[in-house]
Formats: structure tokens, sequence, C-alpha cells
């Protein structure tokens, strides 16, 4: 504490550097404390790079599209078509990898648009707590919430075409309001902490408290839930496309492919059961990443 | 007299991220039959890690690297867990620093009383036992008090039941974690003149830990000085008040405001030690005005400077 | 005589209860007036109203009746409705630099904001007016990059500390802002106060329940309890010649250190009873449940406010002139 040095001698550059390093490996030390979080990084590292690469990294690029070889229909898996072929006789695997082109785009889109939504909403709400803007703002949330996606992109799709576009619409529309939820909580037990106070009593102005106080006390729930949040989001898109709705064919889904190989079971197992298997997997990896972002970002005490 | 606690070259560390924080420095301490000793330290000193240890409460990334606690005569350190419960039943009580914690919410006084005297085997009159407990603690209207729950007391009156209980048990050894710490001073002062007036009617012994001088001065008989995980000075409560010897007492009572409006000097310069790498010689050295070159590199011993007062300094042979 | 910078007259501050016309009387009528360069010391137990009463002034609470007057104006009203420039000249340090210092924040953001706001600086000259305002706190200018928990309580303290002074304030508040702390630490701290209050020609308004320490470091000092002043006076005064039962009774119950100090404690008073509860107010002075020297009038009607000399006041009927 009586340190002398003058400021001259200290290179401002090379301590803000090692400050953000330091910031950074703790981090990761204590997102990579639980294994299995690992794992699931990794196996969301290699989905994203198999949905960005597809094309050049699948067997069969074309079996992505309008492709039809009814020679080849229905194979079981060998090692020709690794996960064996649909009844148009394309390749499983590949279309299972080109679909997680839109699984990630639908969960990557609905996030991006509902979080920024939801939190702002739930920032203001909780703190003008006590006041009209609290009720205004979280009774037009409860609206929000009442709404299942499933059945809003049913309606969705009746009054437009139904198509990955309109799918994400629905699903975005019925997602903000969990956010606002969650935010909502926390913002309105933050608004009397002392520190807003102090900030309040600056002068600082209402985004500042909002956006710059405020929110980097919630930056832990927010994206556990967001990493959560993909794999919800991807199952919610599946079971849209399982219906019908979201990405029609023959561009392929997760949800169509299981549907259509569904009618198929018991004999051609393997069309309805890979799919829903991806589903699973991408499902159980961004659950365990979330374990770890919520690990990583948990407060530590004193 | 034998002691009945006598802490021997305790030595405790704690394992973490960042490495190992070798807190506990060879603490040495004893506490005679219906003595009133006193551990006084700021915060992070370590006498809290001390009577954790004490109690074998310590957290699990503790580890006891050296000594022995001996409790009428037996190493608390080594004994089975059965054994260690009847020492925490009927040997050792202990009152915390903050009463509400201590008290269950959901119970009445008279309750928690009542489990504390069965569990210390006591089997008739517990009634009666609880509430002589509570007027002996200064609770007025003591019948009343039997009834009611905690949250319906004040601070102070809930720390008094929480002395009560301690001392309705008739153990031999109370120890007392900052327990006025959370008190007003008006309320503080009756408790403390409390714990004063039935100790003198016991032959119970007290460690009292505070970071408070002038509280320590008021109970103990004895006081030690503790800083950054070693005793660096033990002795009379006056003598240390009156002459203190190490160079972290003085400015410790120093840096104290005075009602008589002295000087209150500037603080003492400098931080606790980072436990992660301890100066390797005395603790306080990086701090100390008058250090010399061997305080750097050796840990001065315990030195009988007086009578019965002890001073781990160098500046004294 | 310097010009009169706070004043509070017959403030008031009542929260309500659950039940009807129970009111918790926090702060419950209190005059208070402080010069330009004044340390005045607010000090009281818990249930005092001492907080409270801070609270009012900065506009964290609306008072229920009375004024509180700022430089002559009238500034009794929320923050939130306050000027800028108000606010740049009034501040507070809070007692718990734990809560008051948001932990996701570097040290260098916490005490930049005050800068940009009320300064217009930003990029390099902002960071070096920080730095400056590190460096008259005593803190190392590394600082900048780290967060609350890095660092020890004193040390946030003086951050905070920091942050008040970065707005070029003219008066600052300070609740309580070395209760937490360790001795020595509390002895650096108030050093760094001083010096400050000398460099910066501060005003001080500072709430406490340490008698010791006002009594070496304030000018003033008023005694509050049960929400209403009991005495007041210059500090050498108030401890050489304590009037108030109750100022006695505290000073008494300090645990001193030294044998000089403790011939300075009124012998024949020792404290007794407790605080009653603020929604339930003793008639007449509130003190009466606990004053070995209470009458009957005590019980029944409220004391007036009675100047034993030109700046020493007492709230007692001891001191009643008929």
């Amino acid at each position: 504490m009586d340190n002398n040095v003058k400021q001259e001698n200290i290179d401002f550059e090379e301590l803000e550097k090692k400050q953000k390093w330091e910031t950074v490996s703790k981090l990761w030390y204590k997102f990579s404390r639980n294994k299995l979080s690992v794992v699931g990084l990794v196996v969301i590292i290699l989905i994203i790079l198999a949905a960005v690469f597809a094309p050049y990294i699948v067997p069969y690029p074309e079996h992505g599209g309008p492709y039809t070889d009814f020679m080849n229909a229905n194979k079981a898996p060998s090692s020709e078509y690794l996960l064996g072929t649909d009844i148009f006789g394309r390749d499983v695997l590949s279309r299972i990898i080109f679909a997680l082109r839109g699984a990630l785009s639908i969960g990557i889109v609905v996030l991006a648009i509902s979080v920024p939504i939801g939190v702002t909403v739930g920032l203001i709400g909780g703190y003008f707590s006590g006041t009209w803007i609290e009720t205004v703002v979280m009774r037009i949330t409860d609206v929000f919430l009442g709404i299942p996606p499933l059945i809003l992109a049913l309606a969705i799709a009746a009054m437009l075409e139904p198509n990955l576009t309109n799918s994400m619409i629905a699903i975005t529309v019925s997602w903000w309001p969990w956010y606002a939820r969650l935010i909502y909580g926390m913002s309105s037990s933050l608004r009397n902490e002392p520190f807003i106070r102090a900030a309040e009593l600056t002068g600082a102005n209402l985004p500042h408290i909002l956006f710059k106080e405020i929110l980097p006390n919630c930056y832990g729930p927010i994206f556990t839930k967001m990493t959560l949040d993909m794999g919800w989001v991807i199952l919610n898109a599946a079971s849209l496309s399982f219906v019908g709705l979201g990405e029609q064919p023959p561009i392929p889904a997760l949800g169509n492919m299981v549907s259509n190989g569904a009618d198929y079971l018991p004999d051609y197992w393997w069309m309805a059961i890979f799919p829903a298997l991806a589903i699973m997997i991408i499902i159980l990896a961004f659950n365990l990443l979330g374990d770890g972002v919520r690990d990583m970002l948990a407060k530590e005490e004193g | 007299m034998e002691n009945l606690l006598e802490i021997k070259d305790l030595h405790v560390s704690f394992k973490t991220y960042d490495g190992i924080l070798k807190v506990l420095n060879g603490i040495n301490l004893n506490v005679g039959v219906g003595e009133k000793v006193s551990v006084v330290g700021e915060t992070g000193c370590g006498k809290t890690t001390t009577l954790k240890s004490v109690m074998r409460l310590l957290a699990r990334n503790a580890i006891v690297d050296d000594g022995e606690i001996y409790f009428k005569g037996e190493n608390l350190l080594t004994i089975s867990n059965k054994k260690l419960n009847q020492v925490r039943n009927y040997g050792i009580g202990m009152i915390f620093q903050d009463p509400t914690a201590a008290l269950n919410p959901v119970f009445t006084l008279g309750e928690q009383l009542e489990e504390i005297l069965k569990a210390n085997g006591i089997k008739k009159n517990r009634k009666k036992d609880g509430i002589d407990a509570l007027k002996l603690a200064r609770l007025p209207d003591a019948e009343r008090m039997y009834e009611s729950y905690p949250f319906q007391l004040s601070g102070g009156m809930r720390q008094r039941a929480c002395i009560a209980m301690a001392l309705s048990t008739k153990k031999e050894l109370l120890f007392a974690d900052e327990p006025t710490t959370n008190l007003d001073v008006t309320i503080q002062d009756q408790v403390l003149r409390l714990i004063n007036k039935l100790y003198e009617e016991r032959q119970m012994s007290l460690v009292l830990i505070t970071h408070s001088l002038g509280v320590a001065r008021e109970v103990a008989d004895r006081v030690y000085v503790m800083y950054a995980g070693s005793i660096i000075e033990s002795g009379k409560t006056r003598e240390i008040f009156d002459n203190p010897k190490h160079p972290y007492t003085i400015g410790l009572i120093k840096s104290l405001p005075k009602l008589t409006g002295e000087e209150m000097a500037k603080g003492i310069p400098g931080r606790i030690p980072n436990y992660l790498h301890p100066p390797a010689g005395c603790r306080f050295y990086p701090r100390c005005q008058h250090s010399k070159s061997i305080c750097k590199e050796k840990k001065p011993e315990m030195i009988e400077v007086d009578d019965n007062h002890y001073v781990s300094c160098f500046r004294y042979k | 005589m310097n010009d009169i910078i706070l004043e509070m007259k017959n403030l008031k501050k009542y929260f309500p209860t659950k039940k009807e016309n129970m009111y918790v009387k926090a702060v419950d009528g209190i005059d208070v007036s402080i010069a330009e360069g004044d340390f005045f010391g607010l000090i009281g137990e818990s249930g005092s109203g001492k907080s409270t009463t801070a609270y009012m002034v900065m506009g964290i609470y609306e008072p229920t009746a009375g004024k509180v007057l700022y430089r002559k104006k009238d500034i009794s009203i929320p923050s939130v409705q306050r000027s800028l420039s108000l606010k740049r000249e009034l501040q507070i340090v809070f007692q718990d630099p734990g809560t008051s210092l948001n932990s996701q924040r570097t040290v260098g953001q916490i005490v930049s904001l005050p800068v940009a706001i009320h300064k217009r600086l930003h990029g390099k000259k902002l960071k070096n007016k920080v730095i400056e305002y590190l460096e008259e706190v005593e803190l190392p200018a590394e600082y900048y990059y780290k967060h609350p928990n890095e660092i020890g309580g004193g040390e946030k303290q003086l951050v905070a500390i920091a942050r008040a002074l970065a707005t070029d304030p003219s008066m600052i508040i300070l609740d309580e802002p070395t209760s937490a702390l360790d001795v020595s630490v509390q002895a650096k701290i108030i050093n760094t106060l001083r010096r400050l209050q000398n460099n910066f020609d501060l005003s001080y308004l500072f709430i406490t329940h340490d008698l010791s320490l006002m009594r070496n470091i304030a000018t003033r000092v008023g005694i509050m309890y049960l929400g209403k002043i009991v005495e007041v006076g210059p500090v050498e005064e108030l401890f050489l010649r304590p009037q108030h039962p109750y100022t006695k009774m505290l000073i008494s119950s300090i645990p001193v250190v030294t044998k000089e100090e403790e011939k300075l404690r009124p012998k024949n008073i020792k404290s007794k009873g407790e605080i009653p509860s603020p929604v339930n107010v003793p008639p007449g002075c509130g003190f009466h449940t606990r004053c070995s020297l209470a009458e009957k009038i005590c019980k029944e009607k409220e004391p007036d406010i009675i100047s034993i000399s030109e700046d020493h006041q007492v709230k007692c009927h001891l001191f009643d002139t008929d």
C-alpha cells in the first residue's frame, strides 16, 4: 500500500494485458475442473466445425439436396453408407451433418434476438420495481410467457408459410419472456444494493446503471441459461420440423428426418434412430457445457 | 497447576487453487483452570483457525502440519471421534459472533435449552435449570423468555441467551469468538460485565477471541497477541497494556483512538503478509520500524522479559 | 465564523408498519447545523436513526417532515430529482465497501464514473485523472485494473473514498466508514480522511457509534437516541463535561485501554436496559426507561432543548430552568 513508484514506470498496456490474461486463465480453470464440461465443449466445437465445413467433409455432398438414387435406398449401415440410407437413397450421415446447420442457426438466431430483448425488459422491470413501469412491463411479459412455441408456430404457419424463418420467429417470440423473468428477479434485488445507490448518487444515467452496473452481475445466469437453451431451442425446432413446420424438404432437418423415418420403424430403424440420437447428443453436449459455464461464472466468496 | 488446555507448536496450512497457505506458524497457548484468557488479533491473523483447530472443525482443505492440542492431558488432534464428541458435549463449549446464526429460529429458547441440558445428561428439572440459566444471564422476565422465539429478542438478548446456554452446561472451557462485536457498546458493556460476574462464581475457563483490545482488557486475566499466524506477545493483561514490548502491540495500541483525545497514530504501514509466501523469519519484519538483519532470516523465540510476560522479538534477549 | 453548509430543521422520518397508525419513528425531529470545514460526528447506537439521517441528506429517503438545507437551499427531495451539480457537491461513503463497490467492475472503472460524468473526460485524460485520485488516497496505480475482491477491506474503502472525492465535492457524508475495519487499517483511513479534508477544503458529516474515534477527529458531535439528538456541542466540551445521562452512559461503556482514559469515564453511571423499539417510543423523554435519574416529569413531558453554553445544547429535564 505504500507504493511510491511513479506512474511513468508502470506500463499500463502490459498491466492491462496481464490482468486480462489472469482473468481468462482463472475462468478456464473454473470451467475445466469438471472434466465433463470439457467433453461437452469439445463435442460442441466438433458439431460447429462439422456444420460450417459440411459440404467439404460429408461423404456425399449432393445428398443434402434433392437427390435420388433408388438403387441404394433403404440400405442398412455399412462401410459405404456409415449410417445407412433413407427411402430416397440419400446417405443418412451426410444429411444429419447438413441438418446441423439449420439446427445451430435456429439456436443462434433465436437467442441472438430473444436474449437482448428479454434481458432489457427484465432489467427495466426490476429496476423500476414498485412503480407502474414494472407492472406494465412484467404483465406484458406474463402474457407472452403463456404462449407455447408449438401452437404459435402452427398459427404463424397457417397465416404465412411454413419455413425456417417463420419457425425462428415463432420460437423467438415465445422465448424472450423467460429471460425477462430471470433478469427481473436479479435486477429487482440488486437495485437496492449500495453500489447501485452509489452510482445513482454519482449521477449515472439509466442506461449506464442498467447495462454497466446491474447487467454484469447477471452474466452467470444469463450465459448458463443461453448455453442450456441452445439445446432446448434445437429441440423445439426439431419438434416443429417433426410436424412439418420449419425447414421444408428436401433440406434436411433433424426433426423431419425423425418423423419420416418413424414411418419405417422397426425395419429400417436407422432412418429415425440416428437423427434422434443426434438431437440427444447435441442437447447433452450443451447441457454439459452449461454446467461448465455455470461453474466458470459463479461468484466467489470473499 | 496443570493447564486445562495446552496448544503446543501448532502449524496449520490450507490447500488452495493458488498454492498452500501457511497460516499458523507455531502457536503456543495455555489456559489454566478458572482462567480467562484472550486471543487478540486483527483480521486474518489466524485466531479463528486456532479455535477451529481445537474443536477439530477445520475445513477440508486444512492440513495440521505439526503440533499438539492437549485438553486435560489428551491430544485432541489424535483422539477418536467418539472421545472428541464427548469433549465437545461435556468439555468445551462455544459462543459465536452471531447469536442469530447460533439459535434455531423455529424453536423457543426453552426448547433449545432443554435439548442442551438433555445432551449433557441432565434428566430431571430441566425447565427449572433452564430458567435459572436465563436468570443468571440477566434476561428480564426469564419465564417469559423461556417461551419466546429468538426473533422476538434483540441482538443483545440473544447473545445473553447463548451465554446462558453455554454456561448452563457446566462445561469446563468456553470459547467465545467475538461475542460482542455485533452489539451496541452499551449492551456490550452489560454482556462483558455479565461474563465477568458469572466467571467469578464458577471454575470455568474462558478463551475470548477478539480484535478489540478494549474488550480483551475488560475481561481477560492474560492476553495473547497474535499476528500473521504467530503469537508475538503474551502476558498478564495489565502488563501488556501498561508495558507493551512487541512493535506490533505498541503500534496497535498507539493506533487506537483514545478518550483522552491524544494523538492517534497513523496505523501500521504495510499489510499482513501473503500466506502463500510468508516471510522466512519474523512475519512482522516487512512492516517493522525497528528491524535488524536477523529478523529477516530467523523466527524469534518467545522470551520471558518480565514476570510471565513473553515476547517473540529479536529486540529482547 | 464559517458559513453554514448543511442544516437540518426538525427533520423527521417515519416508516409505516403493517399496523395502522403505528410507525417506526426512525428520526423524530432533529436540528443540526454544520459549518464549512466542520468535522461533525453524529454518534448513536443501533436504532438511533443516524444512518436514516444520512440517507435523508443524500436523498435516498424523502423526509416525512422537516427540511434539509444545503447552502441555504432546500434539498429535501429524492436524489433522482436532484441536479447534477448538487450530486457533485454532496457525496457519501457507505459503511460496507464489500457492497458499495460493484464486484463486477474494476477499481479504474469505479472511480472513472464520477470523473467521466462531472468532468467530461475520456480516454487517456480520464485514466490519468483517475490515477491522480488513487494516488491521493495512497493506493498504487496498478490497482486500476483490479477487482474489489482482489483487494483488502481497508483498500476497498479507500477506493470508495477516491470515488467520492472524484467529483470534487464540498461535503462528504461518511456512514460508519471504518466500523468493519481493523484498528490499524482504521487509523490509516482516518489519517487519509484528515489529510483530504485539509487539502480539498471538505466538510464532513461522520456517522458512527465510536465515541473514542470522534474524540480524536471531530470538531463537533451530536449524540442521537431513539431518533432525537439528546446532546450536541464541541467535541472537547462534550467529552470533558458530558451532561446528558445517555452521553455519560455511552462514555462509561467504552472498553478503554489506558488508565488515563479510565479516569475520564463517568463513575456513577453504568449501562443498563435496552433501547426501546422505535415503533413504541416511550412517552415523555425516550431515555427515561434506562435513566437512573428519571423523575416523574421525564415520563410525561418531552424535554426542551436547553443551551448550556453558546454552542452546547442538551435535551433533558435535569437542566430545566424552572
